[in-house]
């Protein structure tokens, strides 16, 4: 039987990738031809979506952008034995873009079924599970620890230091909270991975409860994800039958459960604490920290919050053991990280590839320069919150330290390219607009400082006062940075700040006006 | 009044003491007077320790 | 004194056997571990800027004024947060720290009113305060922005308003109301910008507020604002205080400009209440004031007759006449007193004193009659005793929390904050009552077990709970072993075992399931600590005495007793009526609970009273109504009750009132029962009172007046003029002399003074030589009587049966913000939540009788008959219907018969049989008509 794979994930589906399955199906009926249709996750290559695979001679060839009224040509000229029709790539697999990545954890995104935990398993799934039953928990986080593995969701924290606090917390219950609620701006990794191969994450999860003895987790889903809730939901109602999950776990009598929890549209219940509120019931406002949640977590337990990302590494890390992971990377940002290309830009889609991979290579080589094919003005990396970089940083080494050292971050790896038309001051604006649209509202730098820079930044750009307001400005940048109780407010005044220091034109000031005084 | 009393003082020994108890330490003379009255012309009405806690008090 | 300010550490004391060392702006501090930043630099007397920080209230950390650098931390960690480690080095004042609180400053204010010279809060606003400490002087952004400066205000709470206008979010109102009040009414709405402070998006008085002011109290700003400090100013100087209304006892502060009380505010070394308050306490004291209030002595020769406004001396001499003539015709016995749970020790003290030296017999009760008399009956003979083990503090520790026949959340508000707050720690909740209270389910606490059982079946309950901890083996043995009475144990061990006590055989009685009995009594046993609180459900019935046995028998068979979080603790009503009881207010003891009969007591009252003493126990209440009415009672002397509204069968008291010659009642108001007064002679409230109350955890309070009497004299001062009049000398100098005079009679008092009071604030007795700062948690080593004592309890049902012509039982109950018979808080602002008294009525039972809801009922029992407002209500099950009694007109104890409890008397208002029929007219057409009696 001849196999197709058709993405069903949401970006190929928003390009019409539901009616080229249906079409596929319905035409091979017609022509009485077998077929096995298989909804695979996406290869990452977003530009070339709907990309419809067939397997031929055990190699996977592409066919790219291929729309509903196509499907009946393609059948007429073969497709399913021959590659000649004008949309075909060739074997996906040999394609440029996928050629150059390290893809540890997307490895199985687009390749597997992600509803079928035999084929999860047929490619290398439960192996790192398998492995860590075999260890203590203390085995389990040493292994993770010496990984090198950081912490996806943005700041980069050592993920087998913060299990290790978990495990060390005596506690009747604690829990294993993945944050799933993707909200950065050109970011859609995580919504990739659990519609492409969300096994990966249950497993993580898993890896991640045994090692700290928690019984329980939660995936913290955002709204506008559903058909990534869909698919956990399934997913775990797959892993409790199979006994992935549940009172006893691949027989080792080892307990763990997964239940979804989806969002409610706020941005800022991305930030750790204000998920453990939004979870617990509550309104999504940020905690002070401390108590840590590995500490006092969701309900006053010791709690594992990390993003998909993590704990979809970490399969991958106890199969394949922690030196293999941390000989990828750079000296502090060991192993891979998933860049998402995005915004004005020619190829964008899912770059997965080792640290230190410069930006120039990301938006030039493997992402052709912008859509519009005009110059590159600026690149936001890290999100809304991330800085805007100016053409002289485009050599920066994509990892945590180097993009911290020309006052960037790396955050959930967005990267989103904006080109000369844009206006900086708008994006500065913008950035606090954000802010002020999404402030959780609890710290006063957030809430008043986000609507004021707004305001302050309009004055500006009208000319008023100018030289007084700049200065209020950075004041206000200093009091959001220093003051806010989180990322947000904390963070905020980097896309800012960028903007004015190197497009100072866009405000019309010369850069010394817009120096800290 | 007095029938509660014994009903609520129970207990196998010195139950009509402990009832004469009660009703020296909470009643006044006269009303223990016009119990004692009436229980005498009452008698069939009440329980044996009630009758002996009388006894009791009015031998004191 | 001036306006006393507390000071504020900003975030709660932590209690650690650790310590650590911090070195803060160069001064050592050592302080728990776990301790804030800021706390720890409050004690090194270093005030770290603040907003969002209250020491009653969990670090929050959201105004970022309190910033702070630390040696080795990275940022401006937030003080309030930041718990002192080891060797940490904090400087609070850097250029960096200044410069951003006033650039957080100088938000907040872009989006504040600039009123500070005509804002109510000028003088008392922490934004002020702190915009001056971080030395704003310049807001930069202007006041064009965004704001929220014409946000309305809500004023629709009669005691304070909302000016969302003035509000900096800093969370501390909705904090107050999760972390103090437990009551969750209030959040914020909308995020970022757009936060604002909600009543659960509707106003304050639609809202779940209980309007306890704990989030007035909690706002630094003018948003929350007390409406008489807005329309009267800030006040200028402070009296500490005690509330007169439940027997919780809280501390305050009255604050008042010249003789002007402006407002109360909970004062946060008051020992009851830690600074917190109910809706009562704080607000509604404006019926001291009241018009009809009457300050000035009245006289008449017959109750038909119209008061005359006389003079004191012409008062008190009228009324001794009067006392003494009855007692010339009728003898010595003809006489006698009600002292008031009302009023202060030293006031109850001296009636009594009166009565036993003055009027020559021991013919004294006192309101305490009608409500706790089974607690010092049951207590003493099991415990030793008469009062309750634990200070409020202790539910903190406890694991199982039992409620008994009490519904804290509306009666003691303030016990009841502190008990949710352990339950939402994960405390479990044990409740036996017929009805489902607030305190069984409530959008917060669930009980984990309700045994609504029948009213009247109290004490099968409790011997079932019993028989389940002696036959399933949970009796700790080793405690019963060591602290109790064996013999006595065994016995009633026998006797509980009985299969008569088994939950199978209660629940047909009882109508409680039996597994549910089984499941609570293992609960109850099995937890580290078991406390039992219980109220006016346990004694308010003709086994009420042996109901509280049955409590303190459970409580000795588990070990719960003597340590805290555990104990058997009644919930008294009113404010004094555990000092009323201390003071030597019954028939047959004296203070202290020391019977009349005992010899060397005796000898000590009449060395020190210079009086011959009476060793028989004299009338209790209903006795002297009984004799009234049989011609051999005369007179009285009734100190602040209201026996014809509060006491049962209205009708009966009534007429004994009626019949007697010399009625003197000492009031705030004319009440029903000065209806039947020939004297009457105005009291005081609690605002010109000087003495102590007594709270229900033996806590003795000092009351100080706040205003001058209204009166001209002290309550005590009159009764030493009657006495006086009636030929005993009795002069005291001032209120402090007479608890001298106590402490020096009564071994348990022996070293309480004013002195000690004004020093320490309260002390818990017994306070003498052994303990003497009191005693917070009873029988610790061992119980006051040696060994503990069980007590068999037979059930015995209640002559009061339900039967054809009344087939429903009548049950009673209490309001948040009501307060028993209403005197004083339907004279205040508190009507605009419960107008009216109102029958709950299950569908069944209504729909039967055609009675629909919000419809007027025709209630009828076997003594009276009443009509009331249906509530059609499932929490009360069917046959069981329920009402308040804090209105006169709706005289629920028209109905509840003169049944009573056979050791004290306490009537049995909890058990009533009546019918009831849908009525066309209002209860006007009914009220039991005084005139009549009174002869107009």
């Amino acid at each position: 039987m001849i196999k197709v794979f058709v993405p069903i994930d949401d970006a190929s589906c928003s390009v019409g990738a539901n009616e080229v399955a249906h079409e596929i199906q319905n035409q091979a009926k017609l022509k009485n031809i077998d077929i096995q249709l298989i909804r695979n996750g996406s290869r990452g290559m977003l530009w070339l979506e709907p990309l419809v695979e067939v397997e031929m001679d055990n190699v996977r060839i592409g066919f790219a952008n291929v729309q509903e009224e196509k499907v009946k040509e393609l059948f007429e000229t073969n497709f399913l034995t021959n590659n000649n029709h004008p949309l075909t790539i060739g074997v996906v697999d040999n394609h440029e873009w996928l050629k150059n990545q390290t893809r540890v954890t997307f490895q199985r995104v687009g390749i597997v079924d992600p509803l079928d935990i035999k084929d999860y398993e047929n490619h290398g799934g439960l192996a790192g599970l398998k492995n860590a039953l075999k260890l203590t928990d203390s085995q389990i986080v040493n292994e993770v620890t010496e990984s090198g593995l950081r912490g996806r969701g943005g700041a980069g924290f050592p993920a087998g230091i913060k299990w290790k606090t978990v495990l060390n917390s005596q506690s009747d219950q604690k829990y294993v909270c993945c944050n799933a609620d993707e909200g950065d701006s050109g970011t859609f990794a995580d919504r990739m991975l659990m519609e492409g191969d969300p096994f990966t994450l249950i497993e993580g999860m898993t890896i991640a409860a045994i090692a700290v003895g928690a019984t329980k987790g939660f995936i913290y889903i955002r709204s506008e994800y559903p058909a990534a809730i869909k698919t956990m939901n399934k997913v775990i109602e797959i892993a409790n039958q199979s006994g992935l999950l549940g009172k006893n776990i691949l027989g080792s009598n080892k307990e763990f459960h997964i239940e979804v929890r989806s969002g409610a549209g706020s941005y800022v219940c991305g930030e750790e604490t204000a998920m453990l509120e939004s979870l617990e019931g509550k309104r999504g406002v940020v905690r002070a920290k401390p108590p840590l949640p590995a500490i006092e977590g969701l309900f006053g337990k010791p709690t594992i919050i990390n993003n998909v990302l993590t704990l979809a590494t970490v399969p991958m890390v106890l199969a394949q053991g922690a030196n293999f992971y941390k000989s990828l990377g750079t000296e502090k940002s060991k192993g891979t990280q998933v860049f998402q290309l995005a915004g004005n830009i020619k190829q964008g889609g899912i770059f997965e590839t080792s640290f230190g991979i410069s930006l120039n290579d990301l938006i030039n080589k493997f992402g052709q320069g912008t859509l519009t094919g005009k110059k590159i003005k600026a690149v936001q990396v890290g999100g809304p919150l991330g800085a805007y970089l100016a053409e002289n940083k485009f050599n920066t080494a994509m990892d945590y330290e180097s993009l911290a050292n020309v006052g960037g971050m790396l955050g959930h790896g967005g990267v989103v390219v904006f080109d000369e038309t844009v206006d900086m001051s708008e994006q500065a604006r913008f950035a606090m607009e954000f802010c002020a649209e999404e402030s959780c509202g609890k710290c006063t730098p957030c809430r008043i400082g986000s609507t004021r820079g707004v305001e302050v930044i309009d004055k500006i750009v009208k000319g008023e006062n100018k030289a007084a307001n700049v200065h209020l400005l950075l004041d206000l940048l200093d009091v959001m940075t220093e003051g806010s109780l989180c990322a947000m407010g904390g963070l905020t005044p980097l896309p800012v700040r960028s903007a004015l220091e190197n497009f100072p034109e866009d405000f019309s000031l010369i850069s010394s006006q817009v120096t800290a005084q | 009044m007095g029938k509660q009393i014994s009903l609520n003082i129970p207990g196998e020994e010195k139950r009509a003491e402990k009832i004469a108890g009660h009703l020296k330490s909470f009643w006044t003379p006269k009303m223990r007077e016009e119990f004692f009255h009436y229980i005498e012309t009452n008698k069939s009405e009440f329980s044996q320790e009630l009758i002996d806690a009388v006894q009791i008090l009015k031998t004191k | 004194m001036t306006i006393l300010k507390e000071p504020d550490y900003g975030t709660p004391a932590v209690s650690n056997d650790q310590s650590v060392k911090v070195k803060i702006d160069g001064i050592d501090v050592e302080v728990p571990a776990g301790t804030s930043v800021m706390r720890a630099a409050a004690e090194a007397g270093i005030q770290v800027p603040k907003l969002c920080a209250k020491d009653s209230l969990n670090a929050f950390g959201s105004c970022r004024m309190c910033l702070v650098e630390i040696d080795g931390k990275k940022g401006t960690p937030a003080s309030c947060t930041t718990p002192c480690e080891q060797g940490m080095v904090v400087k609070t004042q850097t250029p960096k720290v200044e410069r951003l609180r006033r650039g957080v400053m100088e938000l907040y204010i872009s989006d504040h009113p600039l009123d500070c010279l005509t804002c109510p809060a000028n003088g008392d606003c922490e934004l002020q305060d702190m915009a001056g400490v971080v030395g704003l002087r310049d807001v930069r952004y202007g006041f064009e922005g965004s704001n929220h400066l014409n946000e309305e205000t809500d004023s629709s709470n009669p005691y304070f308003s909302y000016d969302s206008s003035k509000c900096i979010v800093c969370n501390r109102c909705v904090r107050a109301c999760d972390e103090i009040q437990g009551t969750l009414a209030l959040t914020i709405q909308g995020r970022g910008f757009n936060s604002r402070v909600s009543a659960g998006g509707t106003d304050f008085m639609s809202s779940e507020c209980v309007s306890c002011g704990a989030c007035v109290q909690a706002c630094p700003t003018a948003t929350l604002q007390e409406k008489n400090v807005i329309d009267l100013g800030m006040p200028t100087r402070t009296v500490l205080t005690t509330c007169a209304y439940c027997g919780v006892g809280c501390s305050f502060k009255a604050e008042l400009r010249g003789d002007e009380l402006i407002r109360m505010v909970p004062y946060k070394d008051g020992g009851a209440n830690e600074g917190h308050s109910c809706v009562k306490g704080r607000f509604a004291w404006g019926y001291a004031t009241h018009p009809d209030r009457k300050t000035k002595p009245m006289i008449r020769q017959k109750i038909s007759d119209p008061w005359q406004e006389v003079s004191w001396e012409e008062a008190i001499s009228f009324a001794a006449t009067g006392l003494k003539n009855v007692q010339q015709k009728y003898g010595k016995q003809a006489i006698g007193g009600i002292t008031s749970s009302r009023c202060t020790n030293e006031e109850v003290f001296v009636v009594q004193k009166m009565i036993r030296t003055a009027f020559g017999n021991n013919n004294v009760d006192t309101c305490a009659r009608v409500c706790h008399s089974p607690t010092g009956y049951g207590l003493k003979q099991t415990f030793g005793t008469s009062a309750g083990t634990q200070d409020f503090k202790s539910v903190a520790k406890a694991d199982v929390i039992m409620v008994i026949g009490a519904n804290p959340f509306a009666a003691h508000p303030v016990f009841a904050s502190r008990m949710k707050k352990r339950l939402r720690q994960g405390a479990q909740l044990i409740v036996l009552d017929p009805r489902e209270t607030e305190t069984v389910k409530n959008p917060h606490v669930e009980a984990k077990h309700h045994l609504q059982l029948l009213p009247g079946t109290n004490v099968a309950v409790i011997n079932a709970l019993a028989h389940v901890i002696v036959t399933e083996k949970l009796v700790d043995e080793e405690f019963v072993k060591e602290r109790c009475d064996i013999e006595a144990f065994e016995a009633w061990k026998e006797f509980i075992a009985l299969p008569e006590n088994s939950p199978e055989v209660v629940e047909t009685i009882s109508g409680v399931n039996a597994q549910e009995i089984r499941n609570a009594a293992r609960l109850y046993a099995s937890a580290n600590n078991s406390a039992i609180y219980y109220g006016l459900g346990v004694t308010e019935h003709s086994q009420g005495s042996t109901m509280v046995m049955g409590m303190a028998n459970l409580a000795m068979a588990t070990g719960n007793i003597g340590r805290d979080g555990v104990g058997v603790n009644p919930l008294r009503g009113q404010n004094n009526v555990q000092g009323s009881c201390d003071m030597g207010s019954f028939p047959h003891e004296y203070s202290g609970y020391r019977h009349v009969g005992d010899d060397s007591v005796k000898e000590l009252f009449e060395s020190m009273w210079n009086a011959p003493m009476q060793t028989e126990p004299g009338l209790r209440i209903p006795n002297m109504l009984d004799a009234a009415i049989a011609g051999e009672f005369k007179g009285i002397y009734i100190q602040g009750e209201d026996i014809a509204q509060s006491d049962p069968n209205v009708k009966h008291v009534k007429e004994a009132l009626a019949s007697m010659e010399m009625v003197i009642v000492q009031d705030l108001f004319i009440n029903e029962t000065a209806q039947f007064a020939h004297v009457f002679l105005p009291g005081t409230s609690f605002l010109e009172k000087d003495g102590t109350f007594t709270n229900a955890e033996r806590r003795i309070n000092r009351v100080r007046p706040v205003m001058a009497s209204k009166t001209g004299k002290s309550e005590w001062e009159a009764t030493c003029d009657l006495a006086k009049a009636m030929g005993y000398e009795m002069d005291y100098e001032n209120a402090a002399q007479i608890m001298d005079e106590i402490a020096k009679l009564t071994p348990t008092f022996a070293g309480v003074s004013f002195k000690l009071l004004d020093e320490v604030g309260s002390v818990q007795w017994p306070c003498n030589e052994k303990a003497p700062l009191g005693t917070p948690i009873m029988h610790v080593d061992q119980f006051v009587r040696g060994k503990g004592n069980f007590v068999e309890t037979p059930y015995v049902p209640t002559e009061e049966k339900t039967n054809r012509k009344f087939p429903l039982l009548l049950t009673t109950g209490r309001i948040l913000s009501q307060y028993n018979v209403g005197a004083q808080t339907r004279r205040t602002a508190n009507v605009a939540w419960y107008p009216e008294d109102v029958l709950e009525i299950h569908e069944a039972d209504a729909h039967a009788r055609g009675i629909k809801d919000d419809s007027w009922v025709h209630l009828q029992s076997r003594v009276g008959e009443t009509v009331l407002r249906a509530k059609i209500s499932d929490r009360v099950p069917a046959g069981v219907v329920y009402t308040t009694f804090h209105y006169p007109v709706s005289g629920a104890n028209v109905i509840t018969t003169e049944f009573s409890d056979w050791a004290t008397n306490c009537p049995e208002y909890k058990v009533t049989a009546v019918e009831c029929r849908p009525s066309l007219r209002g209860p006007e057409s009914l009220l039991v008509n005084s005139d009549a009696l009174v002869g107009k």
